[in-house]
């Protein structure tokens, strides 16, 4: 799992501090500071069917409190691979995140593309 | 040592305590124990993250934008 963290409140004055790292405690997390919005900037950039619309989260042009899932076997090479989920607020698509991961290959497949393993 | 006096120690110490506590909570930038340092992202590092999310293909991948307040 990859956080991406990025000042989009006027409160967001500098990098997350230890107590909000400490919130996601996983260790299998690669917690990130990205003060240019490079990565919001990239999935905007890269969205493309068949992937499945955003309802909310941006602001200012800026995509934020949003999760984007990729299946086993999807890679990254010029563009971001087609998500599978890609929706927030984050909050509100717990749900969703926990059935997509146990999905069936069938629905997987379809985002996955020939190449991917499940 | 009076008692008002040693009230006085007491709540110097409990300011101090408060006051590292705080600093090491609010004043640094450090993820969990056992999990990878926080890394700050440019334009010629964003290739860290592509590497990372490519050496991860046997799994089920999330990338989540935040705000840190």
């Amino acid at each position: 799992m990859f956080v991406v963290w990025e000042p989009i409140l006027s409160t967001d004055w500098s990098p997350p501090t230890t107590f909000v790292l400490g919130r996601i405690p996983d260790l299998r997390v690669q917690q990130y500071w990205d003060p240019e919005h490079l990565i919001a900037k990239k999935l905007a950039a890269d969205r493309r069917a068949p992937q499945p619309s955003e309802d909310c989260c941006e602001q200012d042009g800026i995509l934020w409190d949003l999760v984007a899932l990729y299946p086993k076997g999807a890679t990254w090479n010029d563009r971001l691979p087609v998500a599978v989920l890609f929706n927030g607020p984050v909050v509100d698509v717990k749900a969703d995140i926990e059935s997509r991961i146990v999905a069936s290959p069938a629905l997987i497949s379809r985002f996955a593309g020939p190449g991917a393993v499940y | 040592m009076g008692l008002a006096k040693r009230g006085w120690l007491v709540l110097a110490i409990a300011v101090a305590l408060a006051a590292a506590l705080g600093r090491q909570q609010f004043g640094t930038h450090n993820t969990p124990t056992g999990q990878p340092a926080l890394l700050h992202l440019a334009p010629d590092s964003v290739e860290t993250l592509r590497a990372d999310f490519n050496k991860a293909t046997a799994d089920v991948r999330l990338i989540a934008l935040l705000s840190p307040t």
